[in-house]
C-alpha cells in the first residue's frame, strides 16, 4: 500500500502477505473470561484463598507513611499498636532487618531505587511525604490497618519543603542523560534562525503532575523459605511490569542469588508505567516477612499510592519555531524543565520527539531539572512524548495560524526525508499517510481556518489535529518454544500480562511461525521460572517477545532436522531450506516434508524445545511509529467546560498482530489523553509539600460520559526494518497526540490558546 | 479505623447517649477508615428506618432510610419534583446512590482535604487546632465562597440537600426528649466559631422523615450542576431552582446554590429580587448578583463566584423559557454532545 521500505531489514513473515494465518485476527483475549467472571487472581488475591498458591500462616502488613515532607523522625511509639488485638509486630528502624540498597535498572537514570534505599525504614530522614517510616504486622488486614493508625511518630520538621515545579525552575542542573541522549543537543544556530525568521512563535507551556491510578493497587506477598539444600529462598507475588528486574533487586537487597528468588505475577490490573520499577512496599513486605518469620502480604492503599509509588513529573517548556513565509521551518528550539526527587535521578526525557518529527536546518533541544520533596517520578504512558509533544504540537498549530495555513499543510511542508538529527532512514514512517487518511475519514476538508466559526446551542465547536509518535523500543528477551508430540505447542517467557493480551497475541505469532492454528498454542508468562523477559514498558513487549519467538522457531527447525529420519525428504536439509507449513516442516522448494508429530515420533521424543532470544542492538534505521490524532470539542465558555465530541486516531505501527486487541490499545491511550488534557492533575499544598486530592473522587480520570465514540484506523504496513515480526509498539502512541489536539481544538472553538494542561474550567472562563 | 462497638439491629434508638448512626455508610465508613471519625459506638440503622415514600396532604413524606436511587426513581419525584430527581441522578455514582440513604445524604461531610487528612490542622475535625486551608499555598479547589468564617472555609459538597433546601423541605426527627420538625434551611449551621458543630441535631437525634411540599413551583424546577468531569464529580457550582409563573410574572420561586457554600445555600435574597416581578433577563441577573452579594471567596476561588452567578442565571432563564429539562436533555447539558 504505502511501501517505501529500504533495501535491508528482516525478511517478511510469509503468512502476512495473504492474511491466511493467525496474525492480525481479532482473537478474544485469553484471560478475558477469568477477568469478567472475577476468577483471575491478581497479586493481592494470591493468598491461598483465591488461588492455588499456598502461604500457611500468612500475616498482613500495613505501612505507616510519613506525614511530613522534609525533616527527621525523632521517635516512634509503637506501644499502643503492639497492645492491639491481632497485632504481631511493629517494624521500626530499631528492629528492621538490614538490607543492601539495590541498584536500579541501568541506563535509565536511577542511582538507586529511592524508596528502598536510605529513605526506607532504616532511615530517620524524611525527603518526601508518604515515605514509609514503619509497618504493622498482624493476623488480619483490619488489625494491621487499625494498628498502623495507632503508631505514634514524632518528627522534627525542616522548613521549606518543595513540591511546586515553579519553586525550582531556576535550577541549572541537567539530567545525566535523556534515555541515552545528552541533555543538550544542537545542530546549527536555532536561536538565531528563529530570531531572523519571517514567521516565528516563542511560547511557554506547562503540564501538571499526574498519578497513574491503576485500579489494582501495588501489592506484595513475600515468603522466605529453604530449598532442598537448606539455602534460603524468597518467593514473592508482586504487582510488576518487570519480573526479572524485581528478582534482581530483591536478590541484591537480601544477599541471595537470583536463582534463590522467585517472582510471580500472572496479571497486572493496570500499571501505565507505575509498576515498571520496584517500589518500597516490595522491600517493606520482605522485611516484614523476615521479621515475623512468616509470609506477609502488604497492599498499598489508594492514598498511599500518592507518595508510596511514582507519578508523572510536572513539566515546563519553551518551544520556539522559526519559518519562512511558506511555512518551511528554519529553526526549532525546545527547552524542557522536569523534576526528580531529592535523592534519585529519573526524569522524563521530554524533548525527544522534537528530534524526529519535523525537518529543520537548525535545532536546539535541551533539558534542565529541579528536585522536589516528592517520591521519585517515573514512567507514565509515553513518558517523553505525552508531556513533550503537547508544547511542540501546539506551537506548530500556532505557527500555522500565524502563517494562515492549514495545520496539516504546515506539517506536510516539513516532512523530513530521513531522521533529521542522525541522518538514518526511517524504518517506516507513514506520517503523511496518517495525516491524509485520518483527515479524509475525520472530515477535515471543510474546516474553517479561523477560530470561533461554529456553534451548536451553548457549545462552541472546534477541531484540532496533532502528530502522534513513539519509538520502536525492544528489550533483550528470551523465550522457550516447545513442540509436543500431540501436535500442540507451548511457549514460555517471563513477560507480563498487563491486560493488553500478551499471551493471546504471542500465541498468534507462534502459531504462524510454526504453521499451526493459534488454538494449539499455549503461551505462559508471569513467572521468573521462565526465560528472561524485558520490562513490559516502552511499548516493547510485543515486538521483543515476538522477535524472540521468531528466533526460537528458526532454532526449532535445526533441532527437528537433526532428528529427521534418513529416509525423510528432510534428511540432510539445512534450516534455511525448510519452512513450517500447515503442521508440517517442509522443503521450501518442493513442499515435501513431514508432519511435526511424525518427526517427534520418529525421534522418540515427547517434546522438543528450542530457546530463542532477541536483543535490539544497533540499527541502521531510525525506528519509530507515527500517527495523527484528530479531535472535535464543544466548549461552554460561560461555565468553562470542554467536552470531547469525537476523536480519531490514525496510526502506522507496523504489523497489527490482533485487530481487536490492537484497537483497544489505541483506544486506551486516547482515553488517557482526555484525562491528561482536560481532567487529571494532582493537587498539592505548596507550604506543606503534600498531595491533597489523593483519592479517585477528586483525582479525576475520565469516566465513560467523558468519552465519545472513538474512531481508530491504521496504515497496515509491516515494518521489518524495525523488528523481525514487522511490529512496532502500540501501547503508548495513542495518548501522545491527544493533549495538543485537544488544546488546538479548544483554540479553534474559542480563539483562546491554552498553554497549560489540564485545561480547567477556571482557565476557560478566564 | 479505631475499634468500636457495633449494634445491629440498633437497640434503644433514638438514644440520647449518642451512638454514631450508620445508614448507607458511604460517608461514615470512608471517614472512619481515614481515622477522621473515631466513634466508639456505632448503631447500624439498616432495616430499622422507614424507606416508604407517600404523598400526604400535598406533601411527599420520605422515610429517611430510603436510598438516593429509590427516591430518584419514584414516579411522584419524576413527575412533580424534577429538581430533586436531577440532584439525585447527577450525584455520586450509581453504586453509591444504591447504598446511600437520603437521611444520611443530608449529613454528608465536606470533601475539604484538610478535614480528610488527620495530619493537617482543621478546626472542624479538631476544634481550635487551626485551619491549614487558609494558609498560604493551600489547595482551595474545594472551598466555599459563601458562609465562610475565619475558622473554616470548607464547602458542603452534596447535591440533594441543595434541592431539598431550595424547595422548602423539612425533616422530622426522633429523640427521647421529644420529636420535632426542622426546616432544611435550619438543619445545617454556619461554621462561624464552631465549625465542628455542623447541624442543629442534638446528640442521638435521628432524622426519621424528609418532607417535601408538592407545590407548583417545585413541579416547575430543575437542578443545574456544573462540574469539570461529566459524571461522578462534585459540583463546582450548582443551582436548584423552581418557579411559579403567572404569564411572565413570578408568583413564587425557590433558589438554592450548591458547590459554593459552607452549607446548602438557599438564597432568600435572590428569591426576593424575583418574587412578584417579571422574570426578565435583567431581573434574573440581578437575582444572581443578590445570591452572591455576600460572597467572600478565599484566594484562588474567585472564579467560582462568577461561575455560581452564571449557573444560577442560566438555570432560571432556561426554566423560564423551556421548563424543566427531561433526563436526556439534562445529560446532554452535562456531556456537550447529542445522544443516539
Amino acid at each position: 500500500m504505502f511501501f517505501d521500505t529500504p533495501a535491508s531489514g528482516f525478511a517478511p513473515l510469509p503468512r502476512l502477505a495473504d492474511d491466511a494465518g493467525a496474525i492480525g485476527r481479532p482473537k478474544v483475549r485469553r484471560s478475558g473470561r477469568e477477568k469478567v467472571t472475577g476468577t483471575a487472581a491478581y497479586t493481592a488475591e494470591r493468598d491461598g484463598r483465591h488461588s492455588p498458591d499456598s502461604f500457611p500462616g500468612l500475616l498482613h502488613a500495613v505501612a505507616v507513611p510519613a506525614t511530613i515532607a522534609k525533616g527527621r523522625v525523632t521517635g516512634i511509639d509503637a506501644s499502643a499498636a503492639e497492645a492491639m488485638p491481632g497485632v504481631r509486630h511493629v517494624l521500626t528502624p530499631a528492629n528492621s532487618p538490614k538490607l543492601k540498597v539495590p541498584e536500579g535498572p541501568p541506563g535509565l537514570g536511577f542511582q538507586s531505587i529511592e524508596p528502598a534505599g536510605p529513605a526506607g525504614v532504616e532511615s530517620q530522614e524524611i525527603v518526601h511525604g508518604g515515605q514509609y517510616v514503619a509497618a504493622v504486622i498482624a493476623d488480619t488486614f483490619e488489625a494491621a490497618r487499625d494498628g498502623a493508625l495507632a503508631v505514634k511518630v514524632t518528627y522534627e520538621e525542616e522548613p521549606n519543603p518543595v513540591i511546586a515545579i515553579e519553586a525550582v525552575n531556576g535550577s541549572e542542573e541537567r539530567p545525566n542523560s535523556l534515555m541515552g541522549d545528552p541533555p543538550v543537543m544542537e545542530e546549527g544556530d536555532a536561536e538565531t534562525a528563529v530570531k531572523e525568521a519571517a514567521l516565528s512563535v516563542d511560547l511557554q507551556f506547562k503540564t501538571d503532575t499526574n498519578h497513574h491510578n491503576p485500579i489494582e493497587p501495588h501489592a506484595t506477598i513475600a515468603a522466605f523459605g529453604k530449598d532442598a539444600n537448606g539455602s534460603e529462598t524468597l518467593s514473592v507475588r508482586e504487582t510488576t511490569q518487570n519480573l526479572y528486574g524485581t528478582r534482581g533487586s530483591l536478590a541484591e537487597a537480601f544477599g541471595l542469588k537470583p536463582e534463590q528468588v522467585e517472582v510471580v505475577c500472572d496479571f497486572v490490573g493496570g500499571a501505565f508505567g507505575s509498576k515498571g520499577v520496584m517500589w518500597p512496599q516490595a522491600l517493606l513486605a520482605c522485611k516484614c516477612a523476615k521479621l515475623a518469620g512468616a509470609p506477609v502480604k502488604l497492599v498499598v492503599t489508594r492514598r498511599q499510592m500518592y507518595g508510596g509509588t511514582g507519578h508523572r513529573s510536572p513539566t515546563l517548556h519553551r518551544v520556539a519555531l522559526g519559518a519562512k513565509e511558506d511555512g518551511t521551518l528554519t529553526g526549532i528550539v525546545h527547552e524542557g524543565f522536569t523534576t526528580s526527587s531529592i535523592r534519585d535521578d529519573y526524569t522524563d526525557a521530554v524533548v525527544l520527539a522534537t528530534k524526529i518529527l519535523y525537518a529543520a536546518p537548525a535545532r536546539r533541544l535541551s533539558q534542565r531539572m529541579g528536585r522536589l520533596n516528592t517520591q521519585l517520578p517515573t514512567f507514565m504512558r509515553a513518558p517523553a512524548e505525552t508531556p513533550g509533544m503537547y508544547p511542540l504540537e501546539c506551537a506548530m498549530d500556532e505557527l500555522a495560524a500565524a502563517a494562515g495555513m492549514d495545520p496539516i499543510e504546515l506539517r506536510l511542508r516539513n516532512e523530513p526525508p530521513k531522521d533529521p538529527m542522525t541522518g538514518k532512514p526511517f524504518s517506516g514512517r507513514h506520517f503523511v499517510q496518517c495525516l491524509k487518511a485520518g483527515a479524509d475519514r475525520f472530515g477535515w476538508a471543510d474546516r474553517p481556518l479561523q477560530p470561533r466559526k461554529r456553534k451548536k446551542g451553548r457549545w462552541l465547536i472546534g477541531t484540532g489535529v496533532a502528530a502522534a509518535t513513539y519509538p520502536a523500543f525492544g528489550f533483550p528477551t528470551e523465550v522457550e518454544l516447545t513442540l509436543r508430540a500431540n501436535g500442540t505447542v507451548r511457549a514460555v517467557c517471563a513477560t507480563h500480562e498487563l491486560g493488553t493480551g500478551t499471551a493471546t497475541v504471542q500465541a498468534q505469532v507462534a502459531a504462524d511461525l510454526l504453521g499451526v492454528s493459534a488454538g494449539r498454542v499455549d503461551f505462559d508468562l508471569g513467572s521468573t521460572a521462565y526465560p528472561k523477559g524485558g520490562v513490559s514498558g516502552g511499548s516493547a513487549t510485543t515486538l521483543s517477545v515476538g522477535s524472540a519467538l521468531r528466533d526460537a522457531a528458526e532454532k526449532l527447525k535445526a533441532a527437528l532436522l537433526k532428528h529427521a529420519p534418513q529416509d525423510s525428504p528432510l534428511s540432510g536439509a539445512k534450516p534455511g531450506d525448510v519452512t513450517f507449513d500447515s503442521g508440517k516442516l517442509v522443503l521450501t522448494e518442493s513442499g515435501k516434508g513431514a508432519s511435526l508429530e511424525d518427526l517427534l515420533e520418529a525421534a522418540a521424543k515427547a517434546e522438543l524445545s528450542a530457546k530463542g532470544s532477541y536483543a535490539p542492538g544497533k540499527s541502521e534505521f531510525s525506528k519509530h511509529s507515527f500517527g495523527a490524532t484528530f479531535v472535535e470539542v464543544g466548549v461552554d465558555e460561560e461555565f468553562g467546560l470542554v467536552r470531547v465530541r469525537r476523536m480519531l486516531g490514525c496510526y502506522a505501527c507496523g504489523t497489527i498482530l490482533n485487530r481487536k486487541l490492537g484497537r483497544s490499545q489505541f483506544l486506551g491511550g486516547m482515553v488517557m489523553g482526555i484525562g491528561s488534557g482536560l481532567l487529571e492533575v494532582t493537587h498539592h499544598d505548596t507550604r506543606l509539600a503534600r498531595w491533597t486530592n489523593d483519592n479517585l473522587a477528586e483525582y479525576h480520570v475520565p469516566v465513560n460520559a467523558d468519552v465519545p465514540d472513538l474512531d481508530v484506523m491504521w496504515i497496515d504496513d509491516p515494518d521489518f526494518n524495525a523488528s523481525p515480526i514487522g511490529a512496532k509498539g502500540i501501547g503508548e502512541i495513542g495518548i501522545t497526540g491527544v493533549n495538543a489536539a485537544l488544546a488546538n481544538a479548544v483554540w479553534h472553538a474559542t480563539g483562546k490558546r491554552h498553554r497549560t494542561i489540564p485545561i480547567t474550567p477556571e482557565a476557560v472562563m478566564a | 479505623m479505631v475499634p468500636f462497638t457495633l449494634t445491629t439491629p440498633p437497640d434503644a434508638v433514638p438514644n440520647a447517649d449518642g451512638p454514631t448512626y450508620l445508614a448507607g455508610g458511604t460517608t461514615l465508613a470512608d471517614l472512619m477508615k481515614l481515622n477522621v471519625l473515631q466513634p466508639d459506638r456505632v448503631a447500624h440503622l439498616r432495616g430499622f428506618q422507614s424507606t416508604a415514600i407517600e404523598e400526604i396532604d400535598g406533601e411527599l413524606w420520605v422515610g429517611a432510610g430510603c436510598t438516593m436511587a429509590a427516591l430518584a426513581d419514584h414516579p411522584i419525584v419524576r413527575a412533580r419534583l424534577p429538581a430533586v430527581r436531577h440532584a439525585l441522578i447527577l450525584a455520586a455514582s450509581p453504586q453509591i446512590r444504591n447504598m446511600a440513604t437520603v437521611g444520611g445524604n443530608l449529613l454528608q461531610r465536606t470533601r475539604c482535604p484538610y478535614y480528610r487528612h488527620t495530619e493537617f490542622r482543621c478546626n472542624k475535625r479538631e476544634p481550635g487546632s487551626g485551619c491549614d486551608a487558609q494558609e498560604e499555598g493551600a489547595d482551595r479547589s474545594l472551598m466555599a465562597v459563601l458562609g465562610t468564617s475565619e475558622r473554616c472555609i470548607a464547602n458542603y459538597p452534596g447535591d440533594f440537600a441543595v434541592a431539598f433546601a431550595a424547595l422548602g423541605g423539612t425533616i422530622e426527627t426522633a429523640h427521647p426528649d421529644g420529636n420535632r420538625s426542622i426546616s432544611a434551611t435550619d438543619l445545617h449551621r454556619l461554621p462561624e466559631d464552631t465549625p465542628h458543630i455542623e447541624t442543629v441535631l442534638r446528640p442521638g437525634e435521628l432524622i426519621s422523615q424528609l418532607v417535601l411540599p408538592l407545590s407548583p413551583a417545585a413541579a416547575n424546577g430543575w437542578y443545574c450542576k456544573v462540574r469539570e468531569r461529566s459524571s461522578y464529580a462534585f459540583a463546582l457550582a450548582s443551582a436548584a431552582v423552581g418557579l411559579e409563573l403567572d404569564g411572565d410574572r413570578v408568583t413564587s420561586c425557590h433558589i438554592a446554590l450548591g458547590g459554593v457554600g459552607t452549607k446548602p445555600w438557599r438564597s432568600p435574597e435572590a428569591e426576593a429580587v424575583l418574587t412578584g416581578q417579571q422574570a426578565t433577563d435583567e431581573r434574573i441577573e440581578a437575582a444572581s448578583e443578590a445570591a452572591l452579594a455576600d460572597a467572600n471567596p478565599p484566594k484562588g476561588t474567585e472564579y467560582k463566584v462568577t461561575l455560581a452567578k452564571r449557573t444560577l442565571a442560566f438555570a432560571l432563564k432556561r426554566l423560564r423559557d423551556e421548563g424543566p429539562p427531561d433526563d436526556a436533555t439534562l445529560l446532554a447539558l452535562q456531556h456537550g454532545r447529542e445522544f443516539g
